[in-house]
């Protein structure tokens, strides 16, 4: 059970942010990946210089990668999948210089006991993102999502929502990065393969237990509670998470094509 | 009707469940091994049978083996070690140093103390999957014997003067190397040019500038290099350079050379050790860690005159020597 919560509190931060991103802004954002992973190589980066600079630099780290996409998308006039792609292949070239090496021994001393500091964390990034959603911040995401064009329709520039959005969304992504590098003991450069599917089923399920339609903290949460009691059941039963990427991609898609037909107005996208 | 189809969905789910329990549940007196391996790639596969291979072997239906594959995945494969570490598995073979470190780390925080025996791994002690730490830990370490295999290619190729490096530096293990190349060739005059490749689709693209300029091409046991190693054929074949690689299936593939181990042994020698510590109740710390000895050169000869050497200078080389179609 205790693995099972440090399991979960390890990929709360990437969920929220997935949440954000994917969910309330309804962007088909790929460079969650980039975020995740320099999250973890700036925490290598920055190891012997103390936990302030550590955590400072991984959420640089994401912003970073957040306000790339968001330039090229909106001052360069980018599609966002082109955007997230470029991001992709930038940062990628970034990690692989500054980490000169695909595998990393990486150790932190926390200043507390490792399951205390992931639920300080978690609880903290939680509650701040509790408080942004119920603020018109929040709903100005999913206004947003729901029609992107409404900011700019009512004389008000949109750019600052999609900004801040990413932003936020990116930098949760590094925190949860630099979180599974510690807990791991290592920093890899393809630690990032396979999380945007891992975020969407979450917000999926989340968002299939939940059925809100305002932006509610309790679809990220739920949908990493749900999302690793799957993988426990498939376990349990047997099977083998070899086959668990085609599980998540058959998930996604019954869940889009019946969102599809229940919603006819206002079909799911979950920005895919 | 729908109340009663739910039940016979409910029926048929139990039904599913109790055959793959049965399936799956141990007999009686039979050891419990996991495998973990991090990706399905026909290196890892060939470990993966030789290990059960080897310990079936030895004692026929003895043993029990759950593999434990995350492709490429490591939120997935942190999943699965979780669960490893949660059931009562005998031992535990890990393949790779990612699918090794991640092990031990999580072993080590649950204060488990399964016997983990590692295979494939590159300096085990550098990225701490053997350390104080690791009482529980022994293995089987991934090492290129460089100098030996330079030798070969000189013997080959006496008047070789540059030499083409085309690797992936995401690998530690291949940027470590690499390094050893640069001064193993330095002492032997011989300049080394170094092509980095990040996906195989790259290969032809960036060698091409290069391949005229160079008297042999080197391939280490880089997974990147080795998949696209046809388009790298190709090239040697047309400027008759010579093309050495560093694992034993490549001269199939059209390389003129190689010297290496059969990725095979890396499993044999991980099941010798398990082996030793499930029968013999060795503890793993007293096991050292090892490496396969059982270095040969095998050689491709058409391809070998497509790209320029002499079968003469190749029948020479002194070493256990092993022609393609012969394992």
């Amino acid at each position: 059970m205790l693995a099972l919560l440090e399991q979960a509190l390890l990929i709360l931060p990437l969920i929220l942010g997935a949440y954000i991103v994917i969910s309330l802004l309804e962007l088909p954002d790929l460079s969650l990946e980039s975020s995740y992973l320099l999250g973890a190589v700036m925490a290598f980066m920055t190891k012997d210089k103390g936990l302030a600079i550590m955590l400072s630099s991984v959420i640089g780290g994401g912003l970073l990668v957040g306000a790339f996409v968001g330039i090229l998308n909106r001052l360069f006039r980018l599609p966002f999948l082109i955007s997230a792609m470029m991001a992709n292949g930038v940062f990628y070239g970034l990690a692989s210089y500054l980490l000169q090496g695909g595998f990393i021994h990486f150790e932190v001393s926390l200043p507390v006991e490792e399951m205390y500091f992931l639920l300080a964390v978690g609880i903290l990034l939680a509650l701040t993102v509790l408080f942004l959603l119920r603020s018109q911040l929040g709903y100005s995401f999913a206004i947003y999502g729901n029609n992107p064009f409404f900011f700019e329709r009512h004389g008000l520039n949109g750019s600052y929502v999609l900004l801040f959005g990413l932003l936020l969304g990116h930098s949760l992504a590094a925190v949860s990065g630099f979180l599974f590098a510690q807990s791991n003991g290592f920093v890899d450069l393809t630690m990032q393969t396979g999380i945007v599917l891992t975020c969407i089923t979450a917000v999926i399920l989340g968002k299939l237990v939940t059925r809100s339609f305002r932006p509610n903290i309790l679809v990220p949460l739920l949908g990493v509670v749900f999302y690793l009691s799957l993988q426990q059941l498939l376990l349990k039963l047997g099977l083998n998470l070899r086959y668990f990427n085609a599980f998540q991609a058959l998930l996604i898609l019954a869940t889009l094509l019946i969102g599809q037909k229940r919603y006819q107005r206002n079909p799911l996208h979950l920005g895919v | 009707m729908r109340r009663g189809m739910k039940k016979y969905y409910l029926l048929l789910l139990g039904v599913v469940a109790a055959i793959f329990y049965g399936c799956h549940a141990p007999k009686k007196g039979q050891k419990q091994v996991a495998i973990i391996t991090p990706v399905s790639h026909p290196s890892f596969q060939s470990m993966e049978k030789a290990v059960m291979e080897t310990m079936e072997e030895h004692s026929p239906g003895k043993y029990r083996f759950s593999i434990y594959n995350s492709q490429g995945n490591k939120i997935l494969m942190r999943t699965e070690i979780e669960e490893v570490a949660g059931k009562s598995f005998d031992l535990v073979v890990t393949l790779g140093a990612a699918a090794s470190k991640m092990t031990k780390e999580i072993f080590y925080k649950r204060g488990i103390a399964t016997p983990i025996v590692f295979t494939a791994a590159p300096s085990p002690e550098k990225f701490h999957i053997i350390d104080s730490q690791a009482l529980y830990v022994t293995g089987v370490k991934e090492e290129v014997p460089l100098q030996r295999e330079i030798e070969c290619l000189v013997q080959a190729k006496p008047e070789i003067q540059r030499l083409l490096l085309v690797y992936n530096p995401e690998s530690p293990a291949l940027v470590e190397n690499r390094g050893q190349l640069e001064v193993l060739l330095q002492a032997l005059n011989i300049r080394l040019i170094v092509v980095e490749v990040f996906q195989a689709s790259e290969i032809q693209r960036k060698v091409t500038p290069f391949i005229s300029q160079v008297d042999a091409v080197l391939v280490l046991k880089d997974n990147t290099v080795v998949s696209g190693l046809d388009a790298l054929v190709k090239l040697c074949n047309l400027y008759k350079v010579p093309l050495m690689a560093s694992d034993l299936d490549s001269p199939d593939r059209g390389a003129a050379l190689a010297y290496g181990v059969y990725e095979k042994e890396f499993g044999i020698e991980a099941a010798k050790q398990a082996l030793q510590i499930l029968e013999a109740g060795i503890p793993p710390r007293d096991i050292p860690v090892t490496t396969p000895s059982h270095f040969i050169l095998r050689l491709n000869e058409e391809a070998a005159k497509k790209q320029g050497l002499k079968l003469e200078k190749l029948k020479s080389i002194a070493c256990e020597v092993c022609y393609v179609g012969s394992s």
